[in-house]
This record gives C-alpha cells, sequence and structure tokens, in this order.
C-alpha cells in the first residue's frame, strides 16, 4: 500500500533533477570557443549595421525637407519626388510581370517536381539567382533598349527588374508549396477534389503567408536595385510622363548612386534623402509583410 | 450514388460491449471484393495475393503488425496511392461488382465515392463551413440553403454540431485534435460517399476523443461499408464485426470480430492479439 502511494506522489510532484555532470574539458574548450566566435561575429555585424544605419538615418533625415517629397529634381539640386514616383512605378511593375510568371512555374515545378522540364526551369531559376544584377541590365540595354529600340523606358526598366525578381518568387512559391503537410494534399484528393482544385483551393492558401513573404522581399529588392536600371530605365528630372518605352524615368538608387559623387554639397544631401527613402522603404516593406501575415493567421 | 438510408438509427451500440448481430440471419451483401490483389512499391511487394470481402453495412477492421500492409491494402481502395511514382497494384477491386481498377475510371468521382480519413487530422485551411462544404461543392450545385443543410447533417452525424454551431465561419484549424478528427470525418461523409476508410483514425487522438470516434463509427456503420485500420486491439474488438489480421502483407485471418479475438485459428493470429510480437 505505502508502494502504491509511492507512485502516485511521485506523479504528482515531479522528481528532484539530477545534478548535471560536468562536462569535459575538451566539450567545454569547444563550447567556450563556439560562445566566442558567435558573440565576436554577433559584435561585428551589430556594429557594421549600426554604422551603416547611422550614417543614412542621421545624413538622411538632416537632409530631408519638404521640398524633398514635392519637387522634382533641378540639376544636382532640387527634390525626389520624379525619383519616389519612379521607383513606385518601376517596384511595382516588375511585381505585375513576375508575380504571375513566377507563381505559375513555382507552382509547375513543385506539382511535377521530377519532370524533365521541371529540372530544367529548377535549374534555369538558380542560374538566374547567380547572374550579377549589371548584366541583367546590360542584356537589358542589348535587347530591349536598342534592338527593340525602346529607348531609356520604363517599360525596360520594370522588365529587367522583373527578371532579377523573377527566380525569388519562382522558388518561394515552389518552397512554400513543398512545405504544405502532404496528409492535406492527400486528404483533399481523397474527397475526389482533382489537381487544380487541389492546387488552388488547398495548397496555394495553405502556402499563402510563405509566398507573400518571398514577393514582398521580391519587391524589397527590386526597390534597392541599382545596376538593373541603369543601363534600362535611364534617368529623368522630370515627372514619368506615363509611356511605357521612349521615355526615361527617375528612381531613388539612380540618385544615390550618382549625385554622391558630385562635388556638390546639395547633391550629397539628395543621395543621403534618397538612401534614407529607400532604406525606410524596405523597413516599410516588412512591416507590412508582418501585417498581412499577422492578419491572415487570424 | 446511393443516398444513405434516412434516419432509421440502430439501438445505441455500447462501444464496450461487443454484441454481433445475428450474422446468419441478417444477409450481408459484400460491397468491396478484393480478388488477387497485389501491390508491389517499386520492387518491394506490400501486398501478396489478397483475397476478401468487405461486407456492407458492417465494420471491418485490419490489424497487424507496422509494416504488414494494412494501410497500403486501405490506400488501393481509392487508388490514393497513384499520387506516388513507382507504385502498381495487379488484381481486381469490384465495388458493387464493377472493377475500380480498370485504366480510364474517373479517380475523383471513384474517391467521392470511398471516403477516407487519415491518422493525422487535416483540416483544410479555411473554416469549419466550408471544410464541410468543400467535398460537396465538388460534384453538386446546391442552393445555400440546402448546402447550409447538408453541413448541418454532417456536423451532426459526426457529433460536432452542438461544439461548433456557433462558430461555423471560424478557422478549422483552431479546433482541437478530436474536433479536428471529427470534422475530417463529418467532411467525409458530406459527399455521401458509400464505402468509408478509417487509417488508424484515433492514434493521434486522448481517450475521450477516442471514445467519441468509436461511438461514431458505430453509429455510422448503418449507412456505410467502413474499414479501419487500427493498432489498438481493444479498439478493434469493440468497434469491428469482422477482422483481418494481416501479416507480411499476406491477410493470415479473417473472420468475425468474435472468433478472431476468442479463437483464432492460427497461432500467428493468437499470439499478436495476446501482445507476445508486434
Amino acid at each position: 500500500m505505502s508502494h502504491a502511494n509511492e507512485a502516485f506522489r511521485l506523479t504528482a510532484a515531479p522528481p528532484p533533477v539530477p545534478r548535471v555532470p560536468r562536462f569535459p574539458l575538451r566539450r567545454r574548450i569547444f563550447s567556450i570557443a563556439g560562445w566566442t566566435t558567435t558573440a565576436l561575429a554577433l559584435i561585428l555585424l551589430t556594429a557594421a549595421m549600426l554604422g551603416i544605419l547611422e550614417m543614412v538615418f542621421v545624413r538622411g533625415i538632416g537632409a530631408l525637407v519638404p521640398a524633398t517629397f514635392t519637387t522634382i529634381t533641378q540639376g544636382t539640386g532640387g527634390g525626389l519626388l520624379n525619383a519616389i514616383e519612379g521607383t513606385f512605378v518601376l517596384s511595382f511593375g516588375a511585381l505585375l510581370l513576375a508575380v504571375p510568371f513566377g507563381m505559375a512555374a513555382g507552382i509547375y515545378i513543385s506539382e511535377y517536381r521530377n519532370g524533365w522540364w521541371a529540372k530544367t526551369i529548377r535549374l534555369l531559376a538558380d542560374v538566374l539567382v547567380g547572374v550579377p544584377s549589371i548584366v541583367v541590365g546590360y542584356v537589358g540595354y542589348v535587347t530591349m533598349v536598342d534592338w527593340l529600340g525602346w529607348n531609356f523606358s520604363v517599360a525596360a526598366g520594370a522588365i529587367s527588374l522583373a527578371v532579377m525578381s523573377l527566380p525569388y518568387i519562382c522558388r518561394t512559391t515552389e518552397m512554400a508549396l513543398q512545405q504544405v503537410p502532404g496528409d492535406l494534399r492527400e486528404a483533399a484528393f481523397a474527397l475526389g477534389a482533382g489537381e487544380s482544385q487541389v492546387i488552388f483551393r488547398i495548397c496555394l492558401p495553405a502556402a499563402l503567408r510563405a509566398i507573400l513573404t518571398g514577393i514582398l522581399l521580391a519587391l524589397a529588392v527590386s526597390v534597392g536595385e541599382t545596376a538593373p536600371l541603369l543601363y534600362t530605365a535611364g534617368w529623368s528630372n522630370y515627372l514619368w510622363d506615363g509611356k511605357m518605352t521612349h521615355s526615361p524615368v527617375g528612381y531613388l538608387t539612380y540618385a544615390i548612386w550618382t549625385f554622391i559623387s558630385e562635388p556638390f554639397a546639395s547633391a550629397h544631401q539628395l543621395a543621403y534623402a534618397a538612401a534614407f527613402l529607400v532604406m525606410a522603404l524596405v523597413l516599410l516593406v516588412h512591416l507590412a509583410a508582418r501585417l498581412v501575415f499577422d492578419r491572415h493567421r487570424r | 450514388m446511393n443516398t444513405p438510408a434516412a434516419a432509421s438509427k440502430p439501438p445505441e451500440n455500447d462501444p464496450q460491449n461487443v454484441t454481433l448481430e445475428p450474422a446468419a440471419a441478417l444477409q450481408v451483401a459484400d460491397k468491396v471484393v478484393m480478388r488477387d490483389l497485389n501491390f508491389y512499391y517499386g520492387d518491394f511487394q506490400a501486398l501478396k495475393n489478397i483475397n476478401l470481402s468487405l461486407p456492407d453495412r458492417r465494420v471491418t477492421a485490419f490489424i497487424g503488425p507496422s509494416g504488414c500492409g494494412k494501410s497500403t491494402l486501405l490506400r488501393t481502395l481509392n487508388r490514393i496511392y497513384e499520387l506516388y511514382p513507382d507504385m502498381r497494384v495487379t488484381g481486381e477491386i469490384l465495388v458493387d461488382g464493377k472493377d475500380i481498377l480498370e485504366p480510364g475510371l474517373d479517380l475523383n468521382r471513384l474517391r467521392a465515392k470511398i471516403g477516407m480519413v487519415f491518422q493525422k487530422p487535416t483540416p483544410f485551411p479555411m473554416s469549419i463551413y466550408d471544410n464541410i462544404a468543400f467535398g460537396i461543392r465538388l460534384y453538386e450545385k446546391l442552393p445555400k440553403s440546402e448546402l447550409d443543410g447538408r453541413v448541418e447533417s454532417a456536423l451532426r452525424r459526426s457529433a460536432l454540431w452542438k461544439e461548433v454551431k456557433n462558430k461555423l465561419k471560424q478557422s478549422g484549424l483552431r479546433l482541437s485534435g478530436g474536433q479536428q478528427q471529427r470534422l475530417c470525418i463529418a467532411r467525409a461523409i458530406a459527399v455521401q460517399p458509400e464505402v468509408l476508410l478509417l487509417d488508424e483514425p484515433t492514434s493521434a487522438l486522448d481517450p475521450i476523443s477516442t471514445q467519441y470516434i468509436e461511438e461514431l463509427i458505430a453509429e455510422l456503420k448503418s449507412d456505410y461499408c467502413i474499414a479501419i485500420v487500427t493498432h489498438n486491439m481493444q479498439q478493434a474488438a469493440r468497434s469491428s464485426d469482422y477482422t483481418a489480421y494481416m501479416y507480411l502483407g499476406k491477410i493470415v485471418e479473417f473472420g468475425e470480430t468474435a472468433t478472431i479475438f476468442s479463437h483464432p485459428r492460427e497461432k500467428h493470429t493468437e499470439d499478436y492479439i495476446n501482445g507476445r510480437f508486434g
């Protein structure tokens, strides 16, 4: 009887935690070395990041004036309204092109994983990620700006950006779909659903959060790209005239790239203001992503 | 498609107390007949020469050690295995006398007729209502009121209605594990199948939820031909009318549950049931 009581008491109150034995010397050395390396890496990265943030935010906020948002660039001074508008037009134009094609490709290579086509598309997407952005810009220049005769234009710039973000969207879509539990797919098929119903009604909604993350990250990358646009979108001091071709357009990263190397204080002000705006935009995109996901979860 | 017989419920079955109906008196029709069924994963033969019938409006349990082919057998009955490459079946599976292994058969229609519930609850990422309505909408275009009625009756039959009737718009993912599994059963019966395949439906659930599901099975068998795979001997004994004991891809013994559990013909069956291996 006392035995039974004992057992009952033990399940009610857990037994005391046994003392942790000391690890052997070798393990302790490795542990200390590991922690030290990690801490050093953290300090280094944090310092670098804080340095950049400090510079961009302090100088950028100092350079921001109402006129930055209300006037267009005049020579090496003025505002950035044209560049802000151009960045929005180019980035969203790129998304508009890259999202349908990227998601379609991602769905395809996820559903027909082992087919010859899927393997080829996956390989091409991975190669495309590795292509330097300046090369994408140059190819855009040769094909669209020159050969097709579009000149520097929104179309050429947006398509180049779309080419850059296409592989990201494709691969995130694929990975997001792969993370949908196989049980869920099976359950939908077991109810008699067809392939398209399973993909569009079950798998895509389940993967939506992850896919949206990928799309927003691609948007953030687009906002921050410079090289593919230099050869394709050109630069303009004026607001976009609404034409898709034959009309160059301004964008924020160009302002950073060009004006920081000008010998005028007003140009530097513009460059810092543009840098601040790009970083603020990227941050906003990430925050928006969080917000969307939290809504979605609820 | 057969509509399940209306609400003429059998007397309340006590799942603790297996009462076999006088099988000899009642003519039991075979709903599913397997003939010389073989199944291969690549080179590995997972089912060997299965000859077995599942009687209509009865529960047939499949027991046996892990890897013996119980789940595989269930997965041939709705051809869900075809989602994966390198799987092959030979033989015949007759449902109401028609071979479902025939090439060119409409798989979606077949699967709508043969419902399946999995080991892990698999609510779809949508509302409770839409979880149930999903399957119905696939094949029937119903006015809203009628659809509402079908959803409600499926939820009532799976004993979930009282718990969810005020939150039908809430996500199915927010239910508890046991509720999710009952939701999956409701979803399966909402499309009015004729055969219900249950692949270890309670192995991920707590005892209370398990009891609910077993009561549900007893309730549902008045309308369906039910096959259940289980690792739980008591569950097989409690909730089935017939039991098939499988080992290494073969049916070792098949018969009325009471007989299998009290006087098995094979020594092997007896050893497994008594927990001497497996």
